[in-house]
Order: C-alpha cells, then structure tokens, then sequence
C-alpha cells in the first residue's frame, strides 16, 4: 500500500469514528436531501453513505466503481448534517471517503475528462487559473470570441445547453489591490474565483459599498482557489495546496482585519472546510486558527458590523425592487445565516423579501454536480426555479456566484425568463 | 442463497435501477433505529405500484423468499431488520398524495409519504392529522400504520388506528385486497382495516390508506405545572380530566427528569420540584381562556408549587424546552442508556414509577421517566451512570414486567418488531397467540411476509 493510500485510508476511519457514533439511523436526513427526493434509494441518503463509509474504512467493502457511486451522488449541500438532531456530520464523512477512493481507484473517469478538458487548449492561462476548479470548465469554455450566452459543451456527458458566465477581460484581482483611503479601516477582500474570473461585477460592488460606508477594500494578489472544487473530487493534496497559498496571502494583513468573503463556499472552507481537513498538520495547523476567526460572508459583516439602519440610510429612497432569497446550503446549512442576508437584502431592496417556498432548497450545482450528474442537477433546478418564480419577484438574490451561475441557467428555461439573479451585494450597489 | 433466476426474473420486473444485490446495498438496508439488531438482507427491491408489490409477492412465494416492507426505516424495535434474510422491499417510491377530500375531511395516501409532508400539506388547507410521533419529520405514513404510532397529542386525538378509515393491500400471496371505505359510519363486513393497522409488516403491504383528518384548532395554549411529588401531579391530572376540559398534550417529567434538565439547561426548578407536567389545551381561541382557568384551578387544589403559562410563541418555546432537553441533558449522566416502552392504564402511572424506583433501588442503577401522562405511555431510561458496570439486563425485564403486573403492556408506541417478540407472552395469552398464529397462516401459507416479527417462530 502505498503512504498515500495508507494516509487516505487513516483518515476514513478517523472521520467515521469521529461520525459515526453520532448516528442513531433516524434517516431524518433522508428527508431533506435533494437526491434522495429525486432517486429515492437508501444508498444516496447520508445514513446509507454513512453507513458505506463505515464498511469501506472497516473492511468490510471493497472499494468499487459501483460503491463509489454513492458516494459521488451527493451534492455536498450539508442539509443533512445540518437536520441532523445529534449533528453527524455525513459530508465530513463522505468527503473523506471521496479521499480514499481517489488514493484508491484514481480521480472518478468523468472529473479527470473535465480536468484533461482543462489542460488542453487553456494553457494561456497560465497553471494558476486552472488549478481543477470549478467552474473552469465552463469559464473556459466561454472565452471571447463566443457571442451568445448558451454553448454547447464539447465535453464528455456534458451535452446540454448550459449557460456560462463570460470570462472577463482582465480578471479582477489584476485591476484592484487596495481601494479606498489609507486612513480608512480595511478588510481583507477573498474574492473566490468565479468573482476573480468571471463575475467581476460582484468585487465592483463590493467595493462600491465598502467604500461608500468608508471601509478600505484590501484584495491580497497572492490569494487563489479556496480548493472547494478539488475537494468536491477528494483531491486531497490540491486541497492542501490551495489552503497553504491563501492561508498565507490571508495572513499578511495582520490578526484583526475581517476576511470579506462574497462565496457562500469560499466561506464555509476558510472558516470550517480547513480547519476540519489541515487542524492537526503540524505546518499549517497553527496558521488556521486566525483565518476561521477573521472570515465573515459579506451580509453577516454588513449586519453585524455596520448595522443594517445605517445600511438603509446608505440607500435612501428609491425604486422599491421586488426580490426574493435564494439561501446557499453553504450559507445557510453550513455557515448558519439567514436573518442577516435577508436583512441586507431587504434594505438593499428597500422592501421586504418575498420568500419561496423552500428558499433552503440547493439549486442543484454542487460544484461539479453539474457535469457529472447533469439530470438530476437539472431536476433540483428546476424545482428551485419553480419555487421562485411563485414567489412573484422580479429578481432573485443570493449570496454565491455558483449559485447565480445555476440560477440564471434555469431561470431561462423556466416560467419567468424575465428574472433576474443577482448577488445581494450587487442590489445593493446598485441602489446607492 | 437466492436462485439466480428469482434476481433475474425481479429484474425483469422492475428494471435495472429499481432492484439491487450488491454489497453496499445489502448494508444499508441491513438497520433500522434500533440500535442493537441488524441482519443483512440478499436483495433489494423498490417497486412503483400496487401491481408490481402482487407481483414480487408472488415471485418471492414462488421462491419461498422471505420479503420484508420498509418505510423510513425509523422503527426502534428492528421491525425492517430482515432477520430471516431475503429481500428488503423499499417503499420509497410510493410518495405521492393522492387526494385530498376537504368536504369529506380525508385524504387518499401513499404509504411512502413522509407523515410532515401529510401534515403540512392539509394544514395549509386548514386541516390537521393529528397523530404525531416524535419522528414525523421522517417516518413515513405506511410505517406509521403499520405500527400504529403514537404521540404527544394522543390524549386527545388518539393514535394512528383512529385516522385510518380504510386501505389498500396486497397479501403476502399477492392478491390484492380493500378495507373499509371512505364513510365515517360502515359496518360492511369484518373491521379488516383494524388488523392491519400495527401488524408491522407480518400480514400485507400497505399500498394505500384512506385516512381521516379533522378541521385544525384555531389555537393552542400551553403552559407547565410544577408538584412536590408524582402523587401530587396525578392528582392534579384527575382533577384536570374532571373539569371536562381534554388536554391536547399531557406530558410529564418525575423527579430525576427534572433534576437532569435542570442541571443541563437551568430552566428554573426548585429543589422541592418533583414531578413537572406541561400541558396544552387547543381549540377555538375564545373558549381557551376558560380551558387554561380550570386547569390553573385543578393544579391548585393539589398541591402546584410553580404554574406557568405561556403568552407568545418564544414563551411557548420556552415551556417546551425542558422537555426537549430531556433527549440530551440524560447524556450527562451517561453515555449508555437502556430505554423501554410501556405503558399501562393511567391511574397506575403513580403506582408504576413506585415500582420502577424500588427497581433502580434494587440493581442500584438510575431511572428516569417521561413521557405521555394522559394516555398511560412511559419512556423508561436506565443506566448504571457513568462508572462502567454493565447494565444489569434482568433490570428491563423487571421493569416491563412491573408494568404487567398493572395491567400494561410491553409495548405502547414502538412495536414489538424482532426485539420483544420473546417478552409476548407477558401480554398475550396462548389461545390469544394461536388465533394469531391462524391468522397469519391463512394470510401468508409460506410465511414469507416479514419473519421473525411480532411473534415468536414456531
Ligand atoms: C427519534 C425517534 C423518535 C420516535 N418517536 C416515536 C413516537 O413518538 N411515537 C411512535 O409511535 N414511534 C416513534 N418512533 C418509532 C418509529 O418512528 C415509528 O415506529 C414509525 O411509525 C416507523 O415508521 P417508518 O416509516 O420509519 O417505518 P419502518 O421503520 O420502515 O417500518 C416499521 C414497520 O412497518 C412495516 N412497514 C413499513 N411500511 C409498510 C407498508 N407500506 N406496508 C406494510 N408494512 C410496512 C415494516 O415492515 C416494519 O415492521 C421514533 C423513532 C425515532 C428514531
Ligand atoms: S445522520 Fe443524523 S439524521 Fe441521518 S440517520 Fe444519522 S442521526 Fe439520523
Ligand atoms: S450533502 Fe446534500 S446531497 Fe449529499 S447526502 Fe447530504 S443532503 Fe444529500
């Protein structure tokens, strides 16, 4: 065996011991997980992953293309973990498992096509951008030279319309460093990628009202992918990569200054994802403690720390925009805010948020989810979209660029292709 | 060893995606909540309609394969738990609501539905099903008449059997049969819906049920009531019932109950509290005032130390919350709990938590217990604390045999599932048993419909 199959193996059965004792078989996370309401099995529900997982670090399972199945039909939302009475935490569970298959089987067929996919033909982007992230694949497909907002994908499995958010000019983390007075506080802007790459329009915002309420925007250059998508693939050694990097960029500006983060998942790895995965490296361990403690999601800074009447008093009066709330999983399930973003949001706004049904319900992308599960990613679209066309709102806000990359998709093929997706920082800039 | 041909002609039935026989799913249908019993089933098998149930049935008689029917899998006495092996025969895929009757206050289901989903679903229609076990948010309609479930508000409304008014279902031999039908009087025939209701799985699949439900309340108040002594609270409970008023939740804490939760969340016990009681009276919002007054009055003639009310829903919470800790705040004592479900008639509750102290004394081991005052259902929790002697298990059978001695029995809410078939015979009487035994030979010749369950083998 080699060490690294040895130490993926170690850690399975760490995490499962860790977990597993936790589970009482309920199955009250059956109820709440968005495969399991589209293929109802047990082995797709977080009990039966949970359960797997224990046999595999057990022995008593082989490690199978068929096992691993299960394990990668989840879109790592954290609904189950966050229904769960006695707090298992199944997405620990089966991203370790994840772990130990990689080490085991090699990176699942379909993901290295998309990684290969990547690597070839994007090379002028340079080894930085394209460290297996994401949203790559779909960024990268989307380069100038393409007009419409539909592409087909040239991908294995990948064989719908799918909308793709263009890639911008220059990414945004070239054109700002620091932004606002010197003599200003200042945060620590972690951009994430799809803000960075694509969707540019969100680090404007958030600039744009940072600077308004006379808060510096400090964006370290250094930063990069927070290693959500390599994770998502059980990529371990990516992962570790990543955070070092960003651990590091993060540091420089000092144990106090917030980390702003605008990405729902960017937010939840710098705060739990890290901390769960590289605690106990003896290298990085120490350096993490800082990080989780100074990361805030953009709304939760906003709420807490300048108050939301000072945030209405910033907007003023105005058109009134009719929205509802799309709430992240990472968001919501992981990082436990809701009050906060509907608050901004609502000021943003300068009217109340029309709630959906199911605002907690994921839209289905998953990182990758997408791509390799493509069917079912469009089943929880679409109900999601349906929901929040029944709301009545004209704008749909959220706080997660993926999120705002698998609404828009859907919004188009559903009742209201009128609607529009917006982050909640973006309303809000717009409404100063 | 299942024969090649049955897998392929299960195959053949259902297609690729609805049957399995691989490793990782004979696992993870290998369990239900219970926490000790588990037995791993050959196959497994997710059929989508009534036809495809008579057809597996038919095949697994043909076979002679043991089929076991499963809900939410949320059962605690491993009634899913293929203890005789074969396949597992998952309802998962009949989860729709069929209809829903406003006029006629009831509602067509599928046995998969999940029971909040059922209720959710007519309280936005200004309805309510009532029953409701602690495991509504995942257990399914089908497992709850399967095992007539229980809950907080039975004191009231009554358990699942009283909501059923008639069902589909497909006999272990695969004819499909129907009981009861959708009028509230019908006395056509035998009252076969009844039988069905709690058999657990031993006598048909469930397909389908007609089920009752009520306009909902148009308020709900709540409030808690504090005594000395057990004694006390019972007293105080017979004086509430002899008001007229019917509480929708009657529950109650006894002395160690109290003591733990007020040691993990300090909600405000004295140390004279003994017995805790927290009741809730629903109904049309004007008659509520007169409701809460009586039983402000009945706890004060007997002896309440502390009566609190609830005016608003963080209130309300609050009340509720002593409760809720129970589940967690026992864990301070001890990792290792014993647990058990009995019950017996209510005016024995006294009497029965005497017996249970003297058993605690006995075995020097910890007793707890809460639960449903108003219809005679007690949660026994035992546990040696936290010095790591084993549980005396004689202890248990102690227990439920105190509670046959008052006229209860071993099982209230939780079924007898694989776990108490041994302890039957405590309740039920030989000729009792062997009318039972009748019945299920004439329903299921081969006994192939869940093995192992409700009574012992032969
Ligand atoms: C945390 C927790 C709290 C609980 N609280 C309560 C409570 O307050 N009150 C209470 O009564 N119970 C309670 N239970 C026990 C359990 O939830 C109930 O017994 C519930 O009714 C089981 O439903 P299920 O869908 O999970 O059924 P399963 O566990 O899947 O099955 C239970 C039995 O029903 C049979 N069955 C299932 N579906 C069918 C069908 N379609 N046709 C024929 N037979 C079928 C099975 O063969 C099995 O014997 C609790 C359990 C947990 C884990
Ligand atoms: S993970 Fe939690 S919710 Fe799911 S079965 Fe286990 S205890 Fe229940
Ligand atoms: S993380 Fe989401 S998709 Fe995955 S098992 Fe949990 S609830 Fe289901």
């Amino acid at each position: 065996m080699t060490d690294e199959k040895k130490a993926a193996l170690d850690n399975l059965k760490k995490v499962v011991k860790e977990e597993l004792y936790k589970c009482i078989r309920c199955g009250e996370c059956r109820t709440v997980c968005p495969v399991f309401r589209e293929t109802p099995a047990e082995r797709y529900t977080a009990r039966g992953k949970m359960q797997i997982a224990e046999a595999l670090a057990e022995g008593r399972l082989e490690f199978t293309e068929h096992v691993r199945e299960a394990l990668d039909n989840c879109l790592l939302c954290t609904g189950c973990a966050a229904q769960c009475g006695s707090e298992a935490r199944a997405d620990r569970v089966i991203m370790a498992a994840r772990q130990a298959f990689a080490e085991e089987l090699g990176l699942p067929a379909i993901k290295k096509a998309i990684s290969f996919a990547l690597t070839q033909g994007n090379a002028a982007l340079g080894a930085e951008a394209r460290v297996g992230a994401l949203f790559q694949p779909l960024l990268f497909r989307g380069v100038p030279g393409d007009s419409g907002l539909y592409r087909r994908f040239a991908m294995p499995a990948v064989d719908e319309r799918q909308y793709i958010p263009r890639l911008a000019a220059v990414p945004f983390r070239k054109r700002v460093k620091f932004a606002g007075k010197a003599e200003w506080p200042a945060v620590t802007f972690f951009t994430g990628c799809m803000t960075n790459y694509a969707m540019t329009e969100i680090g404007d915002s958030m600039v744009k009202v940072f600077n308004a309420l006379e808060i510096a925007v400090r964006v370290p250059s250094e930063q990069g992918c927070c290693g959500m998508p390599m994770l998502i693939s059980g990529d371990r050694a990516a992962v570790r990569k990543a955070a070092e990097r960003n651990v590091r960029a993060l540091a420089a500006s000092g144990p106090e200054e917030p980390i702003i983060v605008v990405c729902a998942s960017g937010g939840h790895m710098l705060r739990h994802g890290y901390h769960e995965l590289f605690g106990d490296d003896p290298e990085l361990g120490p350096l993490l403690e800082g990080i989780a403690a100074r990361t805030m999601d953009v709304t939760e800074y906003l709420a807490a720390r300048v108050g939301v009447e000072r945030i209405a008093a910033l907007v003023g009066e105005g058109p009134v925009l009719a929205v509802t709330w799309h709430d992240p999983c990472h968001l919501r399930k992981a990082q436990k805010l809701t009050r906060e973003p509907r608050a901004v949001l609502a000021a943003a706004a300068r009217s109340p948020v029309r709630e959906m049904a199911h605002p907690e319900a994921c839209c289905g992308l998953g990182g990758t989810y997408c791509l390799t599960h493509m069917d079912l990613s469009k089943r929880i679209q679409t109900r999601k979209i349906e929901d929040a066309a029944a709301s009545g709102a004209d704008c749909i806000a959220t706080a997660c660029p993926g999120c705002i990359m698998q609404l828009r998709d859907g919004v188009r093929r559903g009742p209201r292709p009128d609607m529009q997706v917006k982050h909640v920082i973006q309303i809000l800039a717009e409404a100063l | 060893m299942l024969k090649q041909e049955f897998k392929d002609r299960i195959e053949a039935l259902v297609g690729k995606d609805r049957c399995s026989f691989a490793p990782e799913d004979l696992i993870i249908y290998s369990y239900d909540a219970n926490a000790e019993k588990r037995a791993m089933p050959e196959g497994v098998v997710s059929p989508e309609t009534t036809e495809e149930v008579a057809a597996i049935l038919k095949l697994a008689n043909e076979y002679e394969v043991p089929v076991v029917p499963r809900g939410g899998a949320s059962g605690y006495t491993g009634g899913v738990v293929p203890v005789c092996g074969g396949m597992i025969l998952a309802m998962d895929r009949f989860n729709r609501i069929l209809e829903i009757d406003r006029d006629n206050f009831l509602v067509i289901v599928e046995p998969g539905v999940i029971t909040r989903e059922l209720q959710e679903t007519v309280d936005k229609l200004g309805l309510m099903y009532p029953p409701d076990p602690a495991s509504t948010a995942f257990s399914t309609i089908g497992g709850n008449i399967a095992e007539n479930s229980g809950g907080l508000r039975a004191v009231k409304y009554g358990v699942t059997k009283n909501y059923v008014m008639g069902l589909e279902v497909v006999l272990p031999t695969g004819e499909v049969v129907r009981t009861g039908s959708k009028c509230i009087k019908d006395v056509v025939g035998y009252n076969l819906t009844e039988l069905f209701v709690g058999s657990e799985g031993t006598l048909g699949v469930i397909t389908k049920a007609v089920i009752r439900v009520v306009p909902k309340p148009e308020a709900v108040r709540t409030m808690t009531a504090t005594f000395r002594t057990l004694e006390d609270a019972a007293e105080a409970v017979k004086a509430i019932f002899a008001t007229g008023v019917r509480p929708s939740t009657l529950e109650f804490l006894d002395r160690i109950s109290v003591e733990v939760v007020e040691r993990a969340i300090h909600f405000g016990a004295k140390p004279e509290e003994g017995a805790l009681l927290l009741i809730e009276v629903d109904g049309p919002d004007i008659a509520l005032d007169g409701d809460v007054k009586h039983i402000e009055d009945a706890c004060g003639k007997c002896g309440v130390i502390t009566f609190r009310k609830a005016r608003s829903d963080e209130e309300r919470e609050e009340l509720w919350k002593a409760r809720r800790a129970l589940s967690f705040a026992v864990c301070e004592i001890s990792d290792q709990w014993e647990d058990d479900d009995i019950s017996v008639p209510i005016s024995r509750i006294p009497q029965m938590i005497r017996k249970l102290d003297e058993i605690a004394e006995r075995h020097k081991i910890i007793i707890y217990n809460f639960g449903h005052y108003g219809d005679g259902n007690i949660h026994v929790g035992m546990t040696t604390g936290k010095d790591g002697r084993p549980f005396p298990m004689e202890a248990k059978d102690e227990v439920v045999q105190a509670a046959v001695s008052l006229e209860g029995r071993i099982a209230a809410e939780h079924g007898i599932g694989c776990v108490k078939v041994h302890n039957l015979h405590w309740n039920i009487d030989e000729p009792t048993l062997r009318m039972m035994r009748s019945f299920k030979k004439l329903l299921d010749p081969k006994g192939i419909l869940n093995p192992g369950k409700v009574m012992p083998k032969e």
